[in-house]
């Protein structure tokens, strides 16, 4: 089914989001859609799923030949055209097999039908690699990482023609990407089309037949995956990937001895086992390891948000941290950036003023009253300093892209001169150009002082940012890289393992 | 540092605020223009009257408010005010006590009943729904049991200065005080924005709030300007202004609002928000038995079966159609103010046309329902 959009255009108050967009996506084919944030490419497919029903923007959608014009999501589906958005849509407090068929349970004369419904989730598990996940667990206690996987088991299960797919990787580990591709590309086999938007260019080139280049709402590119893609999506910025080195070594400002972390619901299981490492001033130390290996885990068991079953000692500049609340945290002078910045960095009703103020407004204050002058003050200094984008400073972040988010969040610590920030995936779901930006700053605060420790599912980030990479395996610590030998292949060999059948079960799947 | 004025100065865009100020100013013109009313609405004798009859609801309004903007509820306010209020007349006629400490009684029962709620919610994490649902009965309960369920009146002398006024040259003070201190902090914000580079406060923005401010003076000297204000008054208006400093300008106002809006976010940026809402129930502790020794002293004495029955459903009306939501975030101490207004010109409004109690019950159902439909609508 060829799914047609012609002259697609959409404005926002007072912003122009498309403009006279044209774009054919064949049967079979895996499109890809690369732009920065803001570049429109959320609107388009959110036009092209109904979530932007019909009437709301102009231009026409021509389907299987059909001029169609989809007032609901619902109608979409009914058209054939799924999409798995960014954000994860799962209800948390249901369990795996129940978020997998919601909406189409199995009944039998008006009853849930346990047994099918069982076997229909297992069979979708089952599609995308994920076979011994638990059925019963509320979704809610898995990390973001499978979470979206399960995001995508749903709408492949539909049998969709056309299925989008928006930053479908942004928290998956490589392996879980390398079970998303080929599932892709078996449906794709079989005359399904793709539309897949990502901000991994290398996962562009990889993936996808054709590449759709949106600039400023505007469609600048129909290209090969083969093309450099980097000059078409900034106009002229060229990210430059390449790692900082040598810096001064000091003495340890974050140590931590023997962590542990118990399993929120399975006793007896660590996720975090048994871990020392020590972080010195100026010194950028990852934590690398696929999904579930421990690295959020230890993020938030340092900031002291972990609940229950931590034990080991933790200490900043030599005084212990308790690790049971995260006030204690901040007094110790540690900072968090969690990986989810919607749901745990910003209160997204509030302005730009009132985010950067979130953790600093002891200091913005006398005697309980807020000088609002001197917040406002500070929260421009820091816009203009991190050269955050916020139309308005009173604005309510909700309208900000990814990238100006996610600054926002690093930079409600940046008053307090904490000496540990915890960056836990900083990149995840931000633009080319925002990314950069947010790894120069990064520098600059190590080069400052700060010591950093950086979680993160995205190699090439892991080896640009890092001076020692610590490599996560269920929880242990499978190995330390340094200096030269951080490399991808390293440390993706730590963190899988021996694998015997590795090799194998490539070429299985080729 | 010299910065560019590049970012305009947060605006005071409370869309919700500037629209019931209108849905108000309407109302009152209708119920002036109608014939049923007979021309008695918008007289001085008549204002006096609504803004007393507002004054209890407001004050509890606006403690409702604070709880509301965390995402809680306060469903024990109606049997707090029989409770504080059986407190105090205890105090004063079993125990002979003067009217001072009668009060203090009635606050200290008030701010016992806030940190109960607090630890129940904050620390022992029952919804405050739940918690306070279980305050309506059991405060209803213990004013009962205490006063032998029996009615208690008449409250003596000190008590009932409350219900009068305040003498005209003090509600001349008074009002020009709180315009002056209004005035200075505007001026102030002016010099600070100034003092530190920032854009500076447009001439609209100034002329609006000082304007405002002049106005609100105007009116309220208008109608007690040669009556005197009574002290029911001076009391809510005191509650409301007091409200609308704490959470636009305190620690713990803007803490409020980011632990309705995200509450792990909060925790995560180090925001107490145990001690939050505990802050927050504690308040509403105290403003609910003032409320409560308002009531008694309006109605000189307390029938501990009936006093304040669901003025805690009245409150949550008032803030929601002032436009709090529910949900948590968002909402002000301003447009509760207008919400109750609005509550009261229609409950005042409707006895001047003699519209039934029953009809106005349904009527009153009806406007909250539009009111916050149409809030609805205008955000999407």
């Amino acid at each position: 089914m060829t799914v047609e959009l012609r002259k697609i255009g959409k404005t926002f108050p007072g912003v122009r989001a498309l403009h006279d967009v044209s774009l054919e996506i064949r049967p079979g084919e895996v499109l890809g859609l690369v732009g920065e944030n803001g570049a429109g490419k959320s609107t388009l497919v959110k036009i092209l799923s109904g979530v932007y029903p019909v009437g709301t923007y102009h231009g026409e959608l021509v389907v299987g030949g059909k001029l169609t014009a989809f007032r609901s999501t619902f109608d979409a589906r009914r058209a054939g055209v799924a999409i798995v958005h960014q954000e994860l849509a799962l209800i948390p407090e249901l369990s795996v097999a129940e978020n997998l068929v919601l909406g189409r349970e199995p009944t039998a004369l008006g009853m849930i039908d346990h047994e099918g419904l069982e076997l229909a989730a297992r069979a979708m598990l089952a599609d995308v690699g994920m076979a011994e996940l638990e059925l019963d667990a509320p979704v809610g206690t898995l990390g973001v990482g499978v979470q979206q996987i399960l995001e995508i088991a749903r709408a492949l299960a539909d049998r969709a023609s056309v299925i989008v797919l928006d930053e479908p990787t942004a928290a998956l580990s490589d392996s879980e990407v390398e079970t998303l591709f080929s599932l892709v590309r078996a449906r794709k086999a079989e005359g399904a089309s793709f539309v897949y938007i990502s901000h991994r260019l290398e996962e562009i080139a990889a993936l996808c037949d054709r590449v759709a280049v949106l600039r400023d709402g505007e469609l600048v590119g129909l290209v090969e995956p083969t093309v450099d893609l980097v000059p078409l999506i900034s106009g002229d910025v060229h990210v430059h990937v390449s790692r900082a080195r040598a810096r001064a070594r000091s003495e340890a400002v974050l140590s931590v001895e023997h962590l542990r972390v118990a399993h929120p619901s399975r006793p007896g299981v660590c996720v975090v086992d048994d871990l020392s490492f020590t972080v010195a001033a100026g010194e950028v130390v990852a934590l690398a390891g696929a999904m579930g290996s421990g690295r959020t885990a230890t993020l938030s068991a340092l900031f002291g948000t972990a609940r229950a079953g931590i034990s080991g000692r933790v200490t900043v500049d030599g005084k212990p941290v308790a690790l049971h609340d995260p006030r204690a945290a901040i007094d110790a002078g540690i900072a968090y950036v969690p990986e989810d910045r919607k749901a745990m960095g910003l209160v997204l009703e509030l302005s730009a003023v009132d985010n950067l103020a979130l953790s600093s407004l002891a200091r913005l204050s006398k005697l309980g009253v807020v000088d609002n002058a001197r917040a406002e003050h500070a929260a421009l200094t820091r816009v203009r300093e991190m050269s955050i984008k916020v139309p308005d400073l009173a604005a309510e972040v909700a309208t900000l892209s990814g990238g100006n988010q996610q600054k926002l969040v690093i930079g409600k610590w940046l008053d307090l001169e904490p000496r540990v920030l915890l960056l836990d995936e900083p990149t995840r779901g931000v633009d080319v150009g925002a990314k950069a930006e947010i790894y120069a700053l990064v520098e600059e605060l190590v080069a400052r002082g700060h010591a950093v420790v950086l979680a993160s599912s995205d190699l090439p980030e892991v080896v640009r940012l890092a001076d020692r990479v610590l490599v996560l395996r269920d929880g242990k610590l499978a190995g330390t890289l340094e200096g030269d030998a951080i490399a991808p292949l390293a440390i993706m060999q730590l963190a899988v393992g021996p694998m015997p059948d590795a090799e194998k079960a490539r070429e299985a799947r080729a | 540092m010299k910065l560019e004025r590049s970012a305009r100065p947060a605006p005071h865009r409370d869309r919700t605020v500037t629209w019931l100020a209108l849905v108000l100013a309407a109302l009152w013109l209708i119920l002036a223009a109608i014939p049923g009313t007979r021309g008695v609405f918008l007289t001085q004798e008549n204002l006096a009257v609504l803004l007393v009859q507002s004054s209890v609801l407001l004050v509890l309004s606006v403690g409702m408010t604070l709880v509301i903007l965390i995402r809680g509820i306060d469903l024990s306010v109606g049997a707090g005010v029989a409770l504080t209020g059986t407190v105090a007349a205890l105090v004063q006629l079993k125990l002979g006590g003067s009217a001072p400490l009668a009060i203090a009684a009635a606050l200290a029962t008030g701010a016992l009943v806030g940190v109960w709620h607090g630890v129940w919610t904050a620390w022992v994490g029952v919804p405050s729904f739940i918690v306070t649902l279980a305050g309506f009965k059991a405060y209803r309960g213990g004013a009962l049991v205490l006063s032998g369920a029996k009615g208690l009146s008449p409250m003596s002398d000190g008590f009932e200065a409350l219900a009068g006024s305040i003498p005209t040259g003090a509600t001349y003070a008074a009002v020009l005080v709180v315009l002056a201190l209004g005035v200075a902090l505007t001026l102030r914000d002016a010099q600070r924005r100034k003092q530190l580079s920032l854009a500076p406060l447009t001439a609209r923005t100034f002329a609006t709030r000082i304007g405002l401010q002049v106005a609100l003076a105007t009116v309220v000297l208008a109608v007690f300007g040669d009556r005197g204000m009574p002290v029911l008054v001076v009391l809510a208006g005191a509650v409301a202004v007091a409200g609308v400093f704490v959470t636009k300008r305190t620690r713990f106002g803007r803490h409020l609002y980011a632990i309705g809006g995200n509450p792990e976010a909060a925790r995560l940026s180090g925001i107490d928000v145990r001690r939050t809402t505990l802050g927050a129930f504690v308040i509403v502790g105290v403003l609910t038995a003032l409320a409560g020794v308002m009531l008694a002293a309006r109605v000189n004495g307390v029938t501990p079966g009936s006093q304040g029955n669901l003025l805690e459903l009245d409150a949550v009306t008032a803030v929601v159609i002032g436009g709090t939501s529910l949900a948590g975030g968002r909402g002000s101490i301003a447009g509760t103010v207008l919400g109750t207004l609005v509550f009261s010109t229609l409950a005042n409004g409707m006895n001047h046309l003699r519209v039934d109690s029953n009809l106005q019950l349904i009527f009153t159902g009806l406007v909250l329902l539009v009111a916050v439909g149409l809030a609805k609508g205008r955000r999407s």
